[in-house]
Parts: C-alpha cells; sequence; structure tokens
C-alpha cells in the first residue's frame, strides 16, 4: 500500500543562485513528475522538514524541474545549505494549478512581486508553448531593490515574442538603475488592457497581493477575472491536517491559486 | 438443548442474538485467546480503557459493560495514532511499524460511531488514503453498544444522533434481562456469533421490545436535558455572523489549552515533521491543535488567524460548516467531552445558542 507520507528522493543536479536570499533547484525525478502550472511540490529538507514549493520549470519538460526557493526559515534555511549531489524529497503535485484552458484567447495580466515570480514562471512558460492561442501576455514585476529581481537573465527572450510586453520596477531608488522605481501597484494605473476580454494573475506577499487586488478592482477588472496565489502553512499537502484552510476551502486541494471571487468574503485573507 | 440448525448460514447483517451474563466470562476468555482485546472498566463516576487493569482483567476474565461512553476518544486514538511514525529514510532500521495485530474493543458507543465516521471520511474515503489508519481499522473488530445512561454534557441528539449505535460497527450489544442482545452490523461481526454460536441463542421479540423501549427512553431524558440548548441550521448560524462581537464573549474564558482538541472523537487535524534520530531521519505524524497560534503560524513572519477569538471561531466553523459543505454531515458527536475537559469552563451548547440568539437579535 503507498505510503502517502513519504516523498521521493532525488539528488539535486544544480544550485543555481538567483539572487542573495533566492537559489533554484535543479533535479531530474526519474520517472519525471508531471504536474500543471500552478500545482505544488513538498520540498524535503532531510532530517529538518518540508514546505511546499511551486514548480518554476515548464509543464511540458518534466524531466528537469526547477524549484525556486527563497530563504526566510528553518527548511528553507537547510534546502539552502544543499549542495549539488545532496538528497532532497520530493512529494506531489498537489493543488489545482492554473486553469490554462480559461486563459487562452484572452489577454492575460501577469503581476508578480519578489520571489512570487516563480510559480508564474511556470505559467509564463507554459502560455509561452501555446502562444498562438494567448491574446496578449502582460508582465508587471517588481522587487525591492535591483539585485532582489529573479529571472533576469530571461526577461529580454521572454518580450521577443509579438504577445508579451514586460515592465519591471524596484520599490525605491537604486545607484545604477534607470529603470522604474516604484510599487508593482504603480505599474497598475495605466493599463492599455481590453478589461472585456482579459485575467489577471498576481503571486507575491500577501501584503502586495491586497493591493494589487485593490488596484486592479479599481481600474475595472472584476472579483472573477482575478487569480491570486495565496500562502498558508502546509503540513500534509493533501488537505487532511486541517491548517492551510480559508473558509471552506484547502488551499493545498482548491488552490494555491484561488479565484478572488471565491475568497473575497472570507474573513482574515489578504490582511 | 439449543437449536443448531442454522449453525452453517451466514450469520445476516441485522441479525439479532442473545447471550446470558452467565456466558460472557466464557465469551471474552475465548476473544482473548485469539486477539488482543480492550474493554473499558469504571473509575470514579467515568468509564477509561487503562491497560494494566486489561491486564488483570483478561487474567480474571470480567466484564464490565459501561452505561455511558469513556472518558477519552479511545476509538480514535486507536486509528489514528496520537504519534504514529511514518517515514524513515538514510536510516539502518527502514521499517516502519504496520499495525498487523488483530484486536478488538468493546465500550463504543454512537457518539464514537459518528467520529470513525469523520475519520474514515478523511483518512480512508478520499483522494489518499493513510495506510496506517486503513490497517489499523481492518484488523480492529468493534464491539459497540447501547447507552443506558446519560451523561450531563451528552447531547448526541440535537446533532441527529440516537444514544444507541445504528451504523459503522461489526457488533452491538444491548443489556436487556438476563443478558445481553447482539446485533450483528457487518459480515465478520456476524462471523464472531457464528465462530461461537454454541453461547447464544436467537433473540425473541421480548428481548427486542425491551431494547427499543429503553432506547426511547433514554432518548427522551437526552432530548429534555438539552431543550434550552437546542439550536437548528448549525451552519447558517455560523455563516451569517463570522464577524460578531460575540464570538469575543464566547471564548473570553479559553486558555488554549486545547483540551477540547485532545479529548475530540472528531478531531483530527495533525502535524507531519521530519527529525533525525539514530543515525537517519524520521518522519512523524502527530495530533494537533488548531487553537494553537503556532498552528498555522508561516516563516516569513505571518500568522494566520493571530487572535485567539479567531482560531476559537474557525474550530466551530470548521465542524458545523465546512466540514458539512466538504463532506456532507457534521462533526461533532455531540459526546461533550470537550464540555467536560474545558479549563475555562465553555460549552459547545451554549456557544451555539449564544450564537443563534445574537444573529436574531440583530
Amino acid at each position: 500500500m503507498e505510503n502517502i507520507y513519504t516523498p521521493m528522493w532525488v539528488p539535486l543536479e544544480d544550485v543555481i543562485t538567483e539572487t542573495p536570499t533566492i537559489k533554484t533547484f535543479v533535479v531530474r525525478p526519474e520517472p519525471p513528475i508531471h504536474f500543471r502550472a500552478g500545482q505544488f511540490m513538498q520540498l524535503t529538507a532531510p532530517g529538518v522538514g518540508e514546505a511546499p514549493f511551486t514548480p518554476s520549470s515548464s509543464p511540458y519538460e518534466p524531466e528537469e524541474m526547477e524549484i525556486t526557493v527563497l530563504g526566510t526559515g528553518m527548511v528553507t534555511d537547510a534546502l539552502h545549505e544543499l549542495r549539488p549531489g545532496e538528497m532532497v524529497g520530493l512529494r506531489g503535485p498537489f493543488g489545482k494549478g492554473y486553469s490554462l484552458d480559461k486563459f487562452y484567447g484572452k489577454e492575460i495580466l501577469v503581476v508578480g512581486g519578489g520571489v512570487g515570480l516563480a510559480p508564474l514562471k511556470s505559467l509564463l512558460l507554459a502560455l509561452f508553448h501555446d502562444i498562438d492561442k494567448v491574446e496578449r501576455v502582460s508582465i508587471k514585476y517588481g522587487a525591492r531593490k535591483p539585485e532582489e529581481l529573479v529571472y533576469r537573465r530571461f526577461y529580454e527572450d521572454w518580450s521577443k515574442y509579438d504577445e508579451v510586453d514586460i515592465t519591471i520596477t524596484i520599490d525605491s531608488p537604486s545607484p545604477g538603475w534607470s529603470g522604474n522605481v516604484g510599487l508593482v501597484t504603480e505599474l497598475l494605473k495605466d493599463l492599455d488592457i481590453n478589461f472585456e476580454n482579459s485575467y489577471a494573475v498576481s503571486c507575491g506577499p500577501e501584503i502586495m497581493l491586497k493591493f494589487v487586488t485593490r488596484s486592479l478592482l479599481n481600474v475595472g477588472f472584476v472579483p472573477q477575472q482575478i487569480y491570486l496565489s495565496l500562502n498558508r502553512n502546509m503540513s500534509c499537502g493533501m488537505g487532511i491536517c486541517g491548517r492551510c484552510n480559508i473558509g471552506t476551502y484547502y488551499l493545498c486541494k482548491d488552490g494555491p491559486d484561488m479565484n478572488y471571487d471565491l475568497i473575497k468574503n472570507i474573513p482574515g485573507v489578504l490582511g | 438443548m439449543h437449536d443448531f440448525a442454522y449453525l452453517n448460514e451466514q450469520i445476516k447483517v441485522g441479525k439479532m442474538h442473545f447471550l446470558k451474563f452467565a456466558n460472557m466470562p466464557q465469551l471474552i476468555a475465548r476473544l482473548f485467546s485469539v486477539s488482543t482485546v480492550y474493554i473499558p472498566y469504571p473509575h470514579d463516576d467515568k468509564q477509561y480503557f487503562m491497560s494494566s487493569w486489561m491486564e488483570k482483567r483478561a487474567e480474571e476474565e470480567s466484564f464490565s459493560f459501561n452505561p455511558f461512553r469513556t472518558a477519552l476518544p479511545f476509538l480514535k486514538a486507536l486509528f489514528s495514532q496520537p504519534k504514529c511514525l511514518v517515514a524513515q529514510y538514510f536510516s539502518d532500521s527502514a521499517a516502519v511499524e504496520t499495525f498487523e495485530r488483530r484486536q478488538i474493543i468493546f465500550g463504543v458507543k454512537a457518539c464514537d460511531l459518528l467520529g470513525k465516521k469523520v475519520l474514515d471520511a478523511v483518512f480512508l474515503k478520499g483522494e489518499y488514503v493513510d495506510p496506517f489508519y486503513k490497517r489499523l481499522s481492518e484488523n480492529t473488530l468493534i464491539i459497540s453498544g447501547d447507552c443506558t445512561e446519560a451523561l450531563q454534557s451528552c447531547f448526541c441528539t440535537m446533532v441527529g444522533l440516537q444514544p444507541y449505535p445504528e451504523e459503522e460497527f461489526d457488533l452491538n450489544m444491548a443489556p436487556v434481562n438476563g443478558g445481553y442482545l447482539f446485533e450483528s452490523g457487518s459480515e465478520r461481526g456476524g462471523q464472531i456469533i457464528n465462530d461461537h454460536l454454541d453461547l447464544f441463542t436467537e433473540a425473541t421479540e421480548k428481548h427486542l421490545k425491551e431494547r427499543d423501549q429503553q432506547r426511547l427512553k433514554l432518548k427522551e431524558i437526552i432530548v429534555r436535558q438539552n431543550q434550552h440548548f437546542t439550536t437548528e441550521s448549525r451552519q447558517q448560524i455560523i455563516e451569517r455572523n463570522l464577524n460578531a462581537q460575540i464570538w469575543n464573549d464566547v471564548s473570553q474564558t479559553c486558555v488554549e489549552c486545547s483540551g477540547c482538541n485532545y479529548v475530540c472523537p472528531t478531531c483530527y487535524c495533525f502535524l507531519l515533521y521530519d527529525q533525525k534520530h539514530n543515525g537517519g531521519n524520521e518522519r512523524v505524524k502527530v495530533w494537533d491543535s488548531c487553537f494553537h497560534a503556532g498552528y498555522a503560524r508561516m516563516a516569513g513572519g505571518i500568522t494566520p488567524r493571530l487572535y485567539l477569538v479567531d482560531r476559537f471561531k474557525n474550530h466551530y466553523f470548521h465542524k458545523f460548516n465546512s466540514f458539512v459543505t466538504n463532506y456532507g454531515f457534521e462533526a461533532c458527536a455531540g459526546c461533550g467531552r470537550c464540555i467536560e475537559s474545558c479549563m475555562g469552563g465553555i460549552d459547545k451548547r451554549e456557544v451555539l445558542k449564544s450564537v443563534e440568539r445574537y444573529v436574531e437579535l440583530k
């Protein structure tokens, strides 16, 4: 009988330092783990614990899975200590993932903050795979400082698609930075987007999600058009340990990306 | 002399047999010889499963029928272990206990069985099956019993249950004049009767009538003792005012001891954690409490349900609202163990009634 609590052990192929606090772990699980963009894996740091992360690699290339991790606590700090060749545990995939078929034929506004671009990258790669099916992908991404921007090496490639535009911003001025300065919500003020035919997908710290949602509603989006990647402490990842609940939903089972219309009246969401 | 004409027939589910009091020690002795047997015993007005007593009772082969539920939710503790080693890795001792030992548990009541129904729905019937729960459940024979007395804290009737088991048992016992009525609730329950048919006789109409009268009488007592507490549509009551001030009032004396979670037959929240042990690593599953701030605390400093009142509310919301939405029935057995154990003297019935009244007054 399958033990739902044990992970699959894989050696780390590579560890890429993205920023002073963010690393990307590359693994090649055998057999490859098939996941939908937006689904998450429970990653185990041996002897320390598990935490949920959404792979940032393309679901169409499951042979090489990339997981980007911000060092912010016990498990993530332990993961950051690992070197290529050392073992990590994988359980999953869990969660619903993004509703890709809803996004075809639409203009997709992708709003990311800090390490929030990591789960969004999986969505982006999935959309780019079938870019002819998408009207437009408009990426608005911000971080506190230039050195905290993740995946800088990919921005130019992404903007090569006709359908894609990328705008980057950093919170406050920094020497040597000549790009946009200001919160990512500033970038939502002059959207040349067809509201009737669009969806907005956002991922980042919960406080950012709160203000992004407010800005989007102000400029004309309705709740059903907004998808938010919420964060809650997870343990089992399977909807049975109880802790990640938001109202009647379990983030690990029904999310982690939730349609704002479903959660807008639940107390204690988005702070 | 008994009529053994039906000796080789499959004992049908629902079929009744009668066992004289005098034959009970013999049945117990036979069961002890093939299985581990758990029987609750009285102590200080309550009923307990205590291993030291059971060992002594095994020698004496004596039986005690508990008129009401045990103080602690033993059935829950059997199936969903308070602390369970679920995995070991990178160590020499790679094997984890798989709970192959057969066991029989007496003394289970209708409220405990509702708890089993909740835990089965979560650990057995969902998308992911807990292999430890499954094995324990398969290897445990449940011999439940009618209640013949009510405790002050009993309110099973309020949550739509009867003070007698109707489903989820292998065998159910009801004390009647001169002995016990045994009802088989499953094939393997029937098999036990079959295996020891020489001790039983077929139940008579008189036995059944006596049992039914007893059941009705006790039900009336419980309904009456809960009259001024009774709430209907608890799901709606909680839905309608999640931000109400009333929740602050009713949770005033809560001290987050999590006693209620521990003694509740339907509480199942757990934590999976890893630790280094004996040169290797192990993963452990332990009971957890939604009343603690740490339950949902996240790395990076964010704590959802930061205030106790929100966690308190979430506990009720889960049992009486979201579990109904997700699984179709309330996650409350009306057993009253939470009421007995609360350090702050909080009575769930009073809380629900207060919230219901508050909504009406608005």
